[in-house]
């Protein structure tokens, strides 16, 4: 099965754009095409955008921490972007921290840290 | 609409596309109903970590969302309510990181932070019902 959830290559890295109303079984599933997309391709950076995404809660949380320890088995950075300031703050009182996630504000400040964090591992 | 001008809408949870669904239906009575975009994005985030609950723990039930008014503010209030086998250990439940079913244990006690008032009713083998209100 495929979640629907594009991943579009962007450079280097990959890209996936997660849907406004996204379900828990699609949300599952991308993290398993993420994964396979990025050992077919030996991708070394993903960015996973939830600019249009209105919540993020233990489900969702779990799947972004997920995905990003799973990307770093497979040697591969991710980074989380273009969360709405709503979001953060809800996140926050939620009390749901996302351990290993990497962010940035927008696309462009994601792809900048992407490679800044693969530049400093290639010099050492 | 009822005589007194207040309102109800129910839907069926069963399902992770219904969970989606729940989501979107708080969405348009808070926008409606003029909340802003941090207190729908709560109440959406409230709503998923709930209604995930009736379907996975509860074995599916029905989320039913009225108007509400408290002191003259107005607002909705959210009831899902299940026939499931309840909550069994409600305290420590309601706490944060008790799980029984490895998940994170968020889900509960960050819903009582997401909204103006909180309830959950529930006895063993008695189903579980769990309100949630939000007022301007
Ligand atoms: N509707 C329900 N019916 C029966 N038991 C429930 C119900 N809702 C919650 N529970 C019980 O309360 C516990 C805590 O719920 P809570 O949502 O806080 O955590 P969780 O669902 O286990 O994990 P998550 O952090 O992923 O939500 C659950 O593990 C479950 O045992
Ligand atoms: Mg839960």
């Amino acid at each position: 099965m495929q979640s629907n959830i594009p991943i579009l290559k962007l450079g280097d890295y990959l890209l996936v754009t997660i849907q406004m109303d996204v379900h828990d079984r699609a949300a599952l599933q991308l993290q398993d095409d993420l994964t396979a997309e990025i050992s077919k391709r030996g991708s070394k950076g993903v960015l996973i955008d939830i600019s249009t995404l209105e919540v993020v809660d233990t489900f969702m949380g779990r799947v972004l921490s997920d995905t990003a320890a799973m990307a770093k088995v497979l040697d591969a950075e991710t980074v989380v972007v273009g969360m709405r300031p709503a979001v953060a703050i809800t996140l926050v009182e939620l009390g749901l921290s996302l351990p290993g996630v990497v962010t940035a504000l927008n696309l462009e400040r994601g792809m900048e840290l992407l490679t800044q964090r693969l530049g400093r591992k290639v010099n050492g | 609409m009822g005589n007194d001008g207040s309102f109800r809408e129910s839907i069926s949870l069963h399902s992770d596309r219904d969970v989606s669904r729940a989501r979107v239906l708080v969405a348009q009575w808070a926008s409606q109903q003029g909340f802003s975009v941090v207190e729908r994005t709560r109440a959406m985030t409230a709503v998923s970590e709930i209604s995930r609950n009736c379907v996975i723990h509860g074995g599916g039930g029905t989320m039913y969302v009225s108007t509400l008014y408290n002191n003259g503010s107005p607002g909705f209030r959210i009831q899902i309510v299940d026939q499931g086998p309840g909550i069994e250990n409600l305290e420590l439940s309601m706490g944060r990181g008790y799980s029984t079913r490895g998940g994170l244990g968020l889900g509960l006690d960050g819903a009582r932070k997401l909204c103006r008032a909180f309830r959950v009713e529930s006895n063993a083998g008695a189903g579980t019902t769990v309100t949630l209100d939000y007022w301007r």
